[in-house]
């Protein structure tokens, strides 16, 4: 009996095609619309029949997805589409669901014959999502409250009103008072990132100086430097152009940087703060001789709730450099690391030169 | 100045260093745990500013402000809420409802003396 080199019999196709609980559509390589199974129809709200011979665009208005299709009929196959971000919404049945839509070139004799276009239901994810969200909002308001207490109780104590301080009692209340302050302002950033896909971050944008916005970040943590002998040395050019800013979101993020050099820097390290300017774009660095971070974590620490295991401290919610990737990119900038282990990490991210200074 | 400030909180720590805070610029001060007590207090005393918090058990702060503002006796007598919930919301709702002002916890106290004042001093 003669066997095609194909896997399957081309008559097996089409019902193995059906048979996917994904949305699945075939186009051929003019982006014409071979075949759709049930499921994508049904998503789609399209009749197959009338669909089948039809330019894709004509079918389905999806903007992504059609861009999507250009790309790869232009390319001949050759340009593999990183993903389409946006998921689909569509009210089935009077159910809200949500699909991940992914367009493949369909390639065959190393020639491009069509594109195939996967919608997977993701509405379990994403209401995982919004629950995940929704607890953060609710966790963020129920620190509130203890917080009050202690911002109250430590400024009151802090006049002196309750009595003289001796000037460990002071440094000691001082610390309370500084760290109530990371923690209220932490609160509110975690608010900020539940909204952060339904609200964009406010900005409120103003020509600052980097060495200014060095000094006020570093300022809350002088304490936690002192304590642990780490030198601090801030290696900032005179000349340097101010940036065009939300100075206090700024601000935040240096603090974060230094604030995480100092946790995983061991007693006695250095941690050096510097800034370029090159292109338009100030590079500020956070270098510390800390633990560093492996390979693999390098850009998973900018993802929410990541912890690096196994690197013996006490970690934080893994929110810090989430929330300052977001304020970097809100200006238009990027933030990366360089990190040996054992060596100690090298935090940059960059910010926009306020361009009438320039 | 010897003005009475009716503080509505259920959490014990506030009441603490809100009542010591008010106490030493000046102010006396009565508590209210919940809603319910908050609104016969305010009927029977008439205290020249409530302290109000949103969330609290039996009846809660914006139905308690509700209330108040509608009871022709108590609706002159201005309210300040102090919450935990600091979205824009929950501060236009209060506000719509007849709130003087509004502080998001948390707050200092030279912040909250600082509110206190300036909303007795509108009413003179």
């Amino acid at each position: 009996m003669h066997r095609s080199k194909r896997q399957l019999p081309v008559i097996h196709a089409a019902a193995v095609l059906q048979s996917l609980p994904e949305g699945t559509i075939v186009t051929d390589a003019n982006a014409t619309v071979q075949f759709i199974n049930n499921r994508a129809a049904d998503i789609f709200a399209i009749d197959i029949s009338s669909a089948i011979g039809k330019p894709f665009r004509e079918v389905i208005s999806h903007q992504e997805i059609n861009k999507t299709i250009r790309g790869i009929v232009a390319s001949g196959g050759e340009w593999c589409p990183p993903g389409i971000p946006e998921t689909l919404n569509v009210t089935l049945n009077g159910q809200e669901q949500y699909f991940k839509i992914e367009v493949s070139p369909m390639i065959e004799e190393e020639r491009l014959v069509g594109t195939v276009i996967l919608l997977t239901d993701v509405t379990h994810y994403e209401r995982a999502d919004r629950l995940k969200t929704q607890f953060v909002a609710t966790i963020s308001h129920e620190f509130r409250n203890p917080l009050t207490s202690i911002v109250m109780a430590v400024e009151l104590l802090l006049d002196g009103r309750q009595g003289e301080l001796t000037q460990d009692g002071q440094a000691l209340l001082q610390a309370i008072r500084d760290d109530g302050q990371r923690l209220a302002q932490l609160v509110n950033n975690l608010l900020k990132i539940a909204r952060l896909d339904e609200v964009e971050i406010r900005m409120e944008m103003e020509s600052v100086s980097v060495a200014e916005m060095v000094d006020m970040a570093i300022e809350p943590l002088k304490f936690q430097l002192k304590e642990k002998q780490i030198t601090l040395s801030k290696k900032i050019p005179d000349s340097l152009p101010e940036v065009y800013v939300d100075a206090t979101k700024a601000t935040w993020i240096l603090t974060n940087l230094v604030g995480n050099a100092i946790r995983y820097t061991p007693k006695g390290g250095e941690i050096i703060v510097s800034a370029l300017h090159s292109n338009m774009k100030i590079y500020i660095t956070v270098t510390d001789t800390g633990l560093g971070i492996p390979v693999r974590y390098h850009e998973k620490i900018f993802e929410r709730y990541t912890q690096v295991k196994g690197n013996g401290t006490a970690g934080g919610a893994g929110l810090g450099l989430a929330i300052a990737k977001e304020i970097v990119e809100a200006h238009g900038g990027r933030i990366w690391v360089e990190s040996e282990e054992k060596k100690g990490s090298c935090f940059t991210f960059t910010l926009p030169v306020n361009e009438k200074e320039v | 100045m010897n003005k009475r400030i009716l503080l509505v909180e259920d959490e014990k720590n506030i009441v603490l260093g809100v009542t010591i805070c008010l106490r030493s610029a000046g102010l006396q001060v009565d508590v209210a745990e919940d809603g319910m007590e908050a609104l016969r207090k305010i009927e029977e005393s008439k205290p020249d500013l409530v302290l109000l918090d949103l969330v609290m058990p039996k009846l809660n702060g914006l139905d308690a402000l509700k209330s108040m503002k509608e009871n022709e006796a108590t609706k002159d007598i201005p309210v300040i809420v102090l919450s935990a919930r600091a979205q824009e919301e929950d501060i236009q709702r209060a506000m719509d409802l007849g709130a003087s002002d509004y502080m998001a916890k948390p707050y200092k106290p030279a912040e909250l003396l600082e509110v206190i004042m300036r909303v007795l001093e509108d009413v003179h």
